[in-house]
């Protein structure tokens, strides 16, 4: 059995890919790689216009003066022709690329009631790249490729008999005399071919005619030449236009992205560095390395991250080319462990991280350490691990210190407040300035700090706690004979 | 908004005209609106199930199960007025008016709860008043996602996007130094979004406060207690236990679910109005 994938008028599909809007009205693609420009595909209204393949510009923009004419883009083909390969791939390893656009998949051995549910599942994956596809299933490669001809958009041929006689003898490709002669006969279709006998057809049109016999009756279907794919992580394109939005570049990254997911799935690896090199209208290159926080393969994981860390994205001079690469490496299964703490959804917490460190400023968020000092308030904020060993049953036991258990935490003013304090007999005794000025009715203190005085910059402070007569606990410090507001414990 | 407003008005003025014993007993949002029955449609009557999709609004069963759960604080005082902890997939305002009233010491306790269930919190401190080195273990700041803003307006926007990340057990607001005009002058709904934010996901949200500002609290508690100087020489455990709390809305000793909803919805009616 084999089934035979197609994307009709490739061309003009890879071009529409491109486009935010499918165009409308007739349109033909013009191959330019030759010394004169042919017409080489042209859609349906064209058709409907007599316009044909083979025609230059001008013949067909005589037979209609609203012909739209496309430039081929090879670039874009070869990406689709990749992705059919790679599509068909999932379908079975055994795959050829037949033509411009066709691909033949040998399905012997595949579980044949599974068949046509995985190829309307193909044809889906295809429509979500922006490709219509139609395939055909049969017993021999030339009527699987005959029935992808019929197909809307899945066609298994169970009984050929029916079949053929659908089939005109003209999409045989045989040569145009051997058709004239048939068609001489009164044979215009495969069944009617069919039922003649093979060494009547063999006397009278020789070896040809055997052939073609051969071909519609079902024998010696021919050998697959089979096809090898490599993953390629990579993707780039030149654009036409400057783009000078995120959300047009979004718009290709996306593209780029959907297929970099499926080379990622079939290659059973996960992106874990994405990569977005963007070429400028200067001439210069601005290049950005996104780490994925979770190796991942999902296209709308991948997109989320790209479209957070490129959220506040300005570049000097307007964007010509985009490149996207992905770091690869194996996508594994990860098995739950009891004894440790794990996020839910370590992407998702990657990208809450980005979008509020762009409101808030990249270190103004994280996870705090305390620095191995006695001075106060000394931290510096580190990323949240997305996974710790568990050690809630130790907390009782790995206190720091016993002082830590002691007394109220303070809520601190960063940075403190300068205030005005009256001193008496070398104890302060009323806040003079500020919200919090007021009479000090209890104190303690001083406690004198000092370190890090082996450092050009060495520190000591003289640290009191007050409490005002009007309420509230208070910690207040001088330093250099300035009187600060530290906190409020509460 | 105007026309979705006067479309449900028309739409619970029809429905109270065909069943006179529907009664609206609480608005949450001013476009989700909960809708109990006082007596007799059964909830698989076809009328409660358009009214339900109509409206967005929450049957009594899915209620009871957002009600149900609660995270443990470990403050003695807070878990039993509140049956256990604090509702989960609710936000609960706590009131500390006065300073040194033990704001701050409830905020590390509920840090080190989420240490101890071995979760995640998330800290949006207003005008970056937290201090990690009066924690006292090292182990509860690795739990702890710490987002320092410096306005009411950059918490609002780093407390919606918290909201909705299912990674944080529970999401904590200190609102205390900021400006009381600032909070009163944010529009109701904008707290009614985030409460729903809140049950989708599924976490447990507190908002630490200087003033009742907050119409979407499902909980408010006040600490009443003023704390002295001479309390700093006793352990955090002792302080702990002398939180003197009182509830405002919701809890056992409060004005109850349904009851402490009421100002919700006088607030909400005059906002509709």
């Amino acid at each position: 059995m084999y089934a035979v994938i197609e994307i009709p008028i490739m061309a003009l599909q890879a071009l529409y890919r491109l486009k935010r809007k499918r165009p409308n009205g007739p349109i033909a693609i013009l191959d330019e790689t030759g010394q004169r420009s042919i017409v080489c595909e042209v859609n349906h209204v064209a058709q409907g216009e007599n316009v044909e393949v083979g025609m230059c510009p001008a013949q067909a923009l005589a037979r209609c003066g609203t012909l739209q004419l496309l430039a081929r883009s090879l670039e874009a083909e070869s990406t689709v022709e990749r992705l059919l390969l790679l599509l068909a791939k999932t379908f079975s390893p055994r795959i050829e690329q037949t033509a411009f656009g066709i691909v033949t998949v040998d399905l012997r051995g595949i579980r044949m009631n599974t068949v046509e549910a995985s190829a309307d599942a193909l044809v889906d994956r295809l429509k979500e790249l922006r490709l219509h596809a139609r395939i055909g299933i049969s017993d021999t490669p030339e009527h699987a490729r005959w029935s992808a001809l019929f197909a809307k958009p899945v066609l298994y041929v169970r009984r050929l008999e029916n079949f053929l006689k659908r089939v005109p003898l003209a999409v045989s490709g045989a040569n145009e005399d051997l058709l004239d002669i048939l068609q001489g006969w009164g044979i215009h279709d495969m069944a009617a071919l069919h039922d003649l006998p093979r060494e009547e057809i063999g006397n009278r049109l020789g070896q040809r005619g055997l052939t073609l016999w051969d071909a519609v009756a079902g024998r010696q279907p021919r050998l697959l030449h089979l096809t090898e794919t490599k993953p390629q992580f990579r993707r780039s394109l030149e654009l036409e236009h400057r783009v000078e939005s995120l959300d047009a570049l979004l718009f290709i990254l996306k593209r780029f992205v959907d297929e970099l997911a499926l080379e990622l799935e079939l290659a059973q690896s996960a992106a874990y560095i994405l990569k977005v090199c963007l070429k400028l209208d200067n001439k210069t290159y601005d290049t950005k390395n996104i780490e994925v926080p979770e190796p991942s393969s999902r296209p709308r994981t991948l997109l989320r991250i790209l479209e957070t860390a490129l959220g506040g994205l300005q570049t000097k001079d307007a964007i010509i080319g985009v490149q996207l690469h992905f770091e690869t490496t194996e996508a594994h299964g990860k098995q739950g462990d009891l004894f440790s703490v794990a996020m839910e959804d370590p992407a998702a917490f990657a990208e809450t991280a980005d979008r509020i460190a762009t409101i808030v400023g990249p270190k103004q968020s994280g996870s705090p350490r305390l620095r191995d000092t006695w001075q106060p308030d000394a931290f510096h904020m580190v990323t949240l691990e997305s996974e710790l060993e568990a050690r809630a049953d130790r907390i009782e036991d790995t206190s720091d210190t016993a002082d830590s258990h002691r007394g109220l935490p303070l809520s601190r003013f960063r940075p403190p407040l300068a205030i005005k304090v009256g001193v008496e007999q070398n104890e302060p005794v009323r806040i003079d300035s500020g919200e919090y000025a007021g009479t000090i009715c209890a104190v303690t203190g001083p406690w004198i700090l000092s370190g890090e005085w082996w450092e050009p910059s060495p520190w000591t402070r003289e640290e009191w706690d007050i409490e005002l007569d009007k309420g509230g606990v208070f910690r207040i410090f001088r330093q250099r004979s300035y009187w600060y507001l530290e906190g409020i414990y509460g | 908004m105007l026309r979705w407003r006067g479309l449900s008005r028309l739409f619970l003025s029809v429905l109270l005209a065909r069943n006179r014993r529907l009664k609206i007993v609480n608005i949450l949002s001013l476009n989700k609106i909960d809708v109990a029955l006082k007596n007799s449609i059964s909830p698989k009557s076809v009328e409660w199930q358009t009214l339900c999709n109509g409206l967005g609004a929450r049957s009594a069963a899915e209620v009871n199960h957002i009600q149900g759960a609660t995270y443990p604080t470990h403050i003695d005082e807070i878990d039993d007025l509140l049956g256990g902890g604090l509702p989960c997939r609710a936000l609960t305002e706590i009131v500390a008016a006065q300073p040194s009233s033990g704001g701050s010491l409830v905020l590390n306790r509920l840090l080190e709860s989420a240490c101890k269930r071995a979760g995640y919190a998330a800290l949006v401190d207003t005008h970056d008043h937290f201090a990690p080195d009066m924690i006292p273990n090292k182990l509860i700041l690795q739990h702890l996602y710490w987002v320092r803003c410096c306005s009411t307006e950059q918490t609002l926007r780093i407390s919606d996007i918290l909201s909705n990340d299912r990674n944080f057990a529970l999401l904590i607001i200190d609102l205390r130094q900021a400006d009381i005009r600032t909070l009163a002058n944010i529009p109701a709904n904008r707290w009614y979004r985030f409460q729903r934010a809140i049950e989708k996901h599924g976490g447990t949200s507190v908002a630490l406060t200087a003033q009742p500002v907050i119409p979407a609290a499902a909980t408010r508690l006040e600490l009443t207690r003023t704390f002295h100087l001479s309390d700093l020489e006793r352990t955090t455990d002792q302080l702990a236990t002398e939180l003197t709390i009182h509830p405002l809305r919701g809890g056992r000793g409060g004005r109850g679910d349904c009851g402490g909803r009421g100002d919700c919805i006088s607030e909400a009616l005059q906002h509709l109005a």
